[in-house]
């Protein structure tokens, strides 16, 4: 089997052991997520929420108010434990599937946190008419005019991760956009304390609430700054680099500290080149080779953004890594016939994916580029789906230039590969290409169990 | 990988756990009155006593009884009445509006208004003719800053208006809402006594 590629001066390039299993189970997500709603909802039961909402219409709105602002908070504590990174959750859940469910609970977040203002202003409107009841809410009430920005922030945070805006920012400006929801969250955290009738008057339920922003908080720098801080302490150096086809290049990072790190192929990490003027950007990037102890190979295509001083990058730079992340492994398919689907530079991961499956595995590898010179690793593709009996289709050129009108359809995927409806699907690439072939691959009949995608990480 | 199935306990066991603990934490939870509306306290039996003498279980220092009290009204000789001034505040912490007009008539207490929030108690001073001359608050909400400085901004404002309207029909200020339904409550039970 010829596995390693990327360093043939290194003998002693051992494969690196995978990353330790979860001991977390869905049912215990859902009874953390299901006990905290409990104590919130109940605490403004408790407190007469339910009571009030046979009141008058003040009373109404206020007891809606508490019951939108705390679950605007509960949606708000879930979203910032999924970004702690923490690991039992990452390898059970995938970091690209957490982040998504971030953005969710962001987007949830803002839904009750715009219903906890309407619902706040109308409670205060009475007597004094909603004009008094915002200049009260925005400045004259203690802590509002703190609570009034982190707001502002917390919208502007939500409004630029939508997919309009967030496509017309680069990847960095976003990301320091998004650092303002911290500053919005502690911000507005006062006005719970001094102003939320479920707090101001009920010891025992405000140390809850303290204690449970202090853990969060107490997790968040753990996790999130802990393995930020190890990953700045412990950098890799650029082993190799090569030109892999037209603004594709493959480095290959190395170091001592990879002799106990725990990987595996079809994962990712994030890169972050420690140089002048460099150091504060910070990109996924999936590995293209099984990694071993000689180093991690990541195929980059340049994009024209943070993505081309990579591919511009000197042998010995160094390079810190935070990762690995992602359950998108050979583990998937647990000895299960194959059918990869690459998409440009989403061939990295499916190469790396072929390394570690077995001898008999047949994998189909179905690469689609845009134009023959954008075609990267083909020979050692050629050579790893060949190695293990398989097939490996290349489909290049626009889509007008195809002999078939859609080439994920089910029909076409049938023909080309008869047993489709047996294998596990495993895709990489572009969004618009994973719906293709999710569809397609469905309506051959593969279970939707089966198909795993991997988002495009550059 | 195929990580074997995980027995039914390790599935079901943290959600019961948490759900117990979540449960615990809910009924140890602070419950007020469980309500925002304001209910008077001892007005119950309506027994409406009147006396010619003064309240006998208040302070001298803290009810300041007007020049010449023609009649003084206790409503609701209730357990809790009769503690309420205990918990009077000191007069120096009290909002207390000092009447223009002359209060010669008849010094009444009003029953304790419980809301959520705690409870109000007035003493409401008339003139000869029947009409409200000065409003003093025995009682207000004190547990916390907030209750604190929500009361002492309102009711000031409350006592000048039940005297400019002599009636229970005075505005609520925005963010003492609360504090106007138990106010006016308790004012409205002293005039109902009056009728």
């Amino acid at each position: 089997m010829s596995r390693s590629t990327i360093t043939s001066s290194a003998v002693d390039a051992r494969p690196l052991r995978p990353p330790k299993a979860s001991w977390v189970l869905d049912t215990d997500v859902g009874a953390v997520i299901g006990a905290l709603t409990l104590v919130v909802v109940g605490l403004w039961a408790r407190h007469g929420g339910v009571t009030s909402l046979g009141g008058s219409a003040t009373d109404v709105f206020t007891s809606l108010a508490s019951l939108t602002g705390l679950l605007a908070s509960e949606a708000g504590i879930l979203g910032l434990v999924l970004v702690t990174r923490t690991p039992q959750l990452e390898r059970r859940y995938g970091l690209d599937r957490m982040l998504n469910w971030h953005r969710l609970l962001g987007e949830l977040m803002a839904i009750f946190l715009v219903a906890h203002i309407v619902t706040s202003v109308e409670a205060w409107a009475d007597p004094g008419g909603v004009m008094a009841a915002i200049k009260d809410l925005t400045g004259r009430e203690p802590y509002m005019a703190l609570t009034t920005v982190g707001t502002v922030m917390i919208l502007l945070v939500t409004l630029s991760s939508l997919k309009v805006a967030r496509s017309r920012m680069t990847y960095e400006t976003w990301y320091f956009v998004h650092m303002l929801s911290y500053v919005g969250l502690a911000f507005s955290f006062s006005h719970q304390i001094v102003l939320g009738s479920d707090f101001m008057n009920d010891p025992l339920a405000r140390w809850f609430w303290i204690g449970l922003h202090a853990g969060l908080i107490v997790w968040m720098v753990w996790g999130r700054w802990g393995t930020l801080f190890v990953s700045l302490a412990r950098p890799l150096r650029v082993a190799s680099i090569r030109h892999e086809a037209s603004g594709v290049v493959s480095l290959t990072l190395a170091g001592g500290s990879l002799n106990k790190h725990r990987a595996q192929s079809g994962q990712f990490y994030y890169l972050r080149e420690l140089a002048p003027g460099r150091w504060w950007s910070n990109n996924p990037f999936s590995l293209s080779a099984e990694p071993t102890s000689a180093g991690l190979r990541f195929t980059i295509k340049d994009r024209g953004d943070a993505s081309r001083a990579f591919t511009r990058i000197n042998e010995g730079a160094r390079v810190a890594i935070e990762g690995p992340y992602g359950v998108c492994t050979p583990d998937l398919v647990d000895g299960e016939k194959v059918v990869l689907v690459a998409g440009g530079v989403g061939v990295g991961p499916v190469v790396s994916f072929i390394e570690q499956l077995g001898p008999t595995s047949e994998p189909v590898v179905l690469y689609r580029a845009h134009s023959q010179n954008e075609v990267a690793h083909e020979e050692e593709l050629d050579r790893l789906v060949s190695a293990r009996g398989g097939r490996l289709h290349i489909l290049v050129g626009a889509r007008s230039t195809l002999k078939v009108a859609d080439p994920f359809a089910a029909e076409v995927l049938c023909k080309t590969i008869p047993d489709i409806a047996d294998r596990t699907v495993v895709v990489a690439g572009p969004e618009s290409m994973i719906k293709a072939m999710q569809r397609g691959a469905r309506a051959a009949g593969v279970p939707s169990e089966r198909i795993h995608a991997e988002r495009a990480w550059w | 990988m195929s990580d074997r199935k995980p027995s039914l306990a390790r599935q079901v066991a943290p959600a019961a756990i948490l759900t117990a603990v979540g449960v615990a934490f809910v009924s140890l939870l602070d419950n007020p009155t469980g309500t925002n509306f304001v209910s008077l306290d001892g007005v119950g039996d309506a027994a409406v006593a009147s006396s010619t003498a003064p309240v006998p279980t208040a302070t001298p220092t803290t009810i300041a009884p007007a020049p010449a009290p023609a009649v003084t009204t206790t409503l609701a000789p209730s357990p809790l009445a009769t503690v309420a001034p205990s918990t009077v505040v000191p007069s120096s912490e009290a909002p207390v509006v000092e009447s223009t007009g002359a209060c010669d008539g008849a010094v009444v207490t009003s029953p304790t208004a419980l809301f959520r929030w705690g409870g109000i108690q007035l003493q409401v001073n008339f003139t000869a003719a029947n009409a409200i001359c000065d409003v003093q608050v025995l009682q207000y909400p004190s547990d916390d800053r907030k209750s604190v400085s929500i009361n002492q901004r309102a009711l000031p404002v409350y006592n000048q208006e039940a005297v400019a309207a002599n009636s229970s029909q005075i505005s609520a200020m925005s963010g003492a809402t609360d504090s106007w339904e138990a106010y006016t409550a308790a004012l409205q039970a002293v005039i109902d006594s009056r009728q």
